[in-house]
């Protein structure tokens, strides 16, 4: 059985469109991202596959089950972005509240121990700071034991070495075998953690497949110098090739083999510059080339 | 396909409730309108009145029923409304319903630790009244007004769930609750009585809830009023009513947020 099925998915709020037509399926034991920029559409998918939503049109299924049914959830834990711990209770509290909500939960002192917590035990929610808090959010996902995890953006807001470290958690929650959506907009963490990257944009699923295809398309060096003198044209290493006066510029998967080429040719340069493509013009490109522009 | 075991209802309900009433105990700060209010009123409004008597007839035992329904009311009005619409507006419920937390749990626990609250609020306050005015009570009276006033609390409990989805947050929630129980709390004869009133104030009194909490609570004592039961009619006709609005504004609030 899949974990997660979306199929023709559109989801409307009001006049603007959200989601249209996605399709996603994610096996068992599966870690996917969704990436995209903000905006995308990747948090209302999350709400979808969660039940805090309900679709314009299409269906979602998580093990087979509507998510809007309680019952679906007993097997699902979700870290949101957009939530708030209950204040006047303290660390080990709240994770005693939420794991007598489920059949058969995590210890609360492991649940303590994986999100680095144990110190704050008996600390109040209110009293945790911000990194504390996501990891509070966390434990809570994992308290469930969950076979389907959503993690939204985990990792927003953190500095790099707490990313660090929860990476290191996800990816022994990886080995557990469990089943992981979770979504980001930064193509780093993508890449490090899931074995499918989903990329969204604009509400719809532009392009699929593993972080190295992914990285494929998306990204590369923006390449730009001043002709002095020699002829060139387009080559296979390169792409959007635009020439302006003497000054060329391309984007290149492989910018050294482009250079090597390039002067191979026996052209004069001056003022190369080589510059990574920020994701958000990744993205602007991917979606062009989804759309066949 | 794994069958799923189901979690244990009774287990799950306790640990909400807990936590309910933690919420309370935790925040002393808002505990004073309810467990203070009521002895600062009564050391105001109602001492003065409940030293003097009408044709004969002592309003101490009187005045002191008024107040025990009036401090049970103003427990449920304000504690479950502005605390739904906090958790709404924090965004506590998104979290649960991602759970496998029924919401009606919660609701209920709410309740519950309300419940818990008012009996609290009520024993200091009859306690104080004793003292302050000794009102001819017996200790069974004083028993039954307890449970009659938890009894007139009934619609208040719904009208503040309602309150609770139908406000934008806590700012709008809690002047809508002010707004809605001094007016009718006075209106309704829980601070003075409503003989001391014009004619108009007690012509509409008779369509308050409020008035029938106070009349149900203070026909323990009071030898003038024959049919209680009347006024339970009343009160439970109020709640059915206050449910609906509880309900309809919840499903507004799940359509404005879940939908």
């Amino acid at each position: 059985m899949l974990a997660v099925e979306l199929k023709d998915v559109s989801k409307s709020f009001g006049q603007v469109k959200a989601l249209e037509q996605v399709s996603l399926s994610i096996q068992q034991g599966e870690v996917v991202a969704l990436l995209g920029p903000n905006g995308a559409g990747k948090s209302t998918a999350i709400s979808l596959m969660l039940g805090l939503r309900q679709t314009t049109s299409g269906t979602v299924k998580i093990f087979g089950l509507d998510p809007r049914e309680p019952k679906s959830r007993l097997r699902v834990g979700a870290m949101l972005q957009e939530s708030e711990l209950p204040n006047h209770l303290k660390t080990v509290e709240v994770l005693e509240l939420f794991a007598k909500q489920y059949s058969q939960p995590i210890a609360v002192s492991q649940a303590l121990e994986l999100s680095g917590l144990t110190k704050e035990a008996t600390q109040l929610a209110s009293r945790l700071s911000g990194g504390q808090r996501k990891r509070l959010c966390f434990a809570l996902a994992l308290i469930g034991n969950p076979d389907l995890l959503f993690l939204d953006e985990p990792t927003a807001a953190l500095d790099v070495e707490a990313r660090q470290v929860f990476w290191a958690a996800v990816r022994d929650l990886v080995a557990q075998g469990k089943t992981i959506l979770l979504t980001t907009h930064y193509l780093e963490e993508a890449d490090a953690l899931a074995q499918r990257i989903v990329v969204i944009a604009g509400g719809r699923v532009v392009a699929s497949g593993t972080p190295e295809q992914i990285k494929a398309n998306t990204g590369g060096k923006r390449v730009s110098f001043v002709l002095e003198s020699g002829v060139l044209k387009p080559m296979a290493e390169t792409s959007q090739w635009q020439s302006e006066g003497q000054r060329i510029q391309f984007l290149s998967q492989r910018p050294e083999t482009a250079l090597q080429q390039i002067f191979a040719t026996g052209a004069q340069i001056r003022d190369l510059e080589v510059v990574g493509v920020g994701l958000e013009e990744a993205f602007v490109e991917i979606t062009k080339q989804a759309k066949g522009l | 396909m794994t069958t799923t075991i189901q979690p244990n209802p009774i287990a799950g309900f306790f640990a909400i409730l807990k936590s309910e009433v933690l919420l309370w105990m935790r925040s002393p700060a808002s505990l004073v309108p309810t467990l203070i209010f009521p002895l600062m009123f009564w050391t105001f409004f109602g001492i003065p009145n409940a030293r003097q008597s009408i044709n004969g007839f002592s309003l101490a035992a009187y005045m002191l029923g008024s107040y025990a329904a009036y401090s049970a009311i103003q427990t449920v009005l304000f504690n479950i409304g502005i605390n739904i619409a906090f958790e709404r507006q924090q965004g506590f419920y998104r979290l649960v319903r991602v759970t496998p937390m029924p919401m009606l749990s919660v609701l209920l626990a709410k309740m519950i630790s309300t419940l818990i609250l008012a009996m609290i609020a009520l024993v200091m306050l009859l306690i104080y009244g004793h003292l302050t005015v000794q009102p001819k009570i017996t200790l069974i009276q004083y028993l039954e007004m307890m449970f009659r006033a938890l009894l007139g609390m009934l619609p208040f409990a719904a009208l503040g769930a309602g309150i609770g989805y139908f406000a934008r947050g806590v700012q709008s929630a809690s002047p809508i609750t002010n707004l809605i129980f001094f007016p009718m709390a006075f209106g309704s004869g829980l601070f003075i009585p409503l003989e001391a009133m014009p004619e108009i104030v007690r012509k509409i009194a008779v369509y308050l809830p409020a008035y029938h909490s106070g009349m149900f609570t203070r026909a323990v004592v009071d030898p003038r009023t024959t049919d209680s039961w009347v006024h339970l009619w009343w009160i439970l006709g109020f709640t059915l009513l206050f449910l609906l609005f509880a309900a309809w504004a919840y499903k507004r609030d799940e359509g404005a947020n879940y939908r």
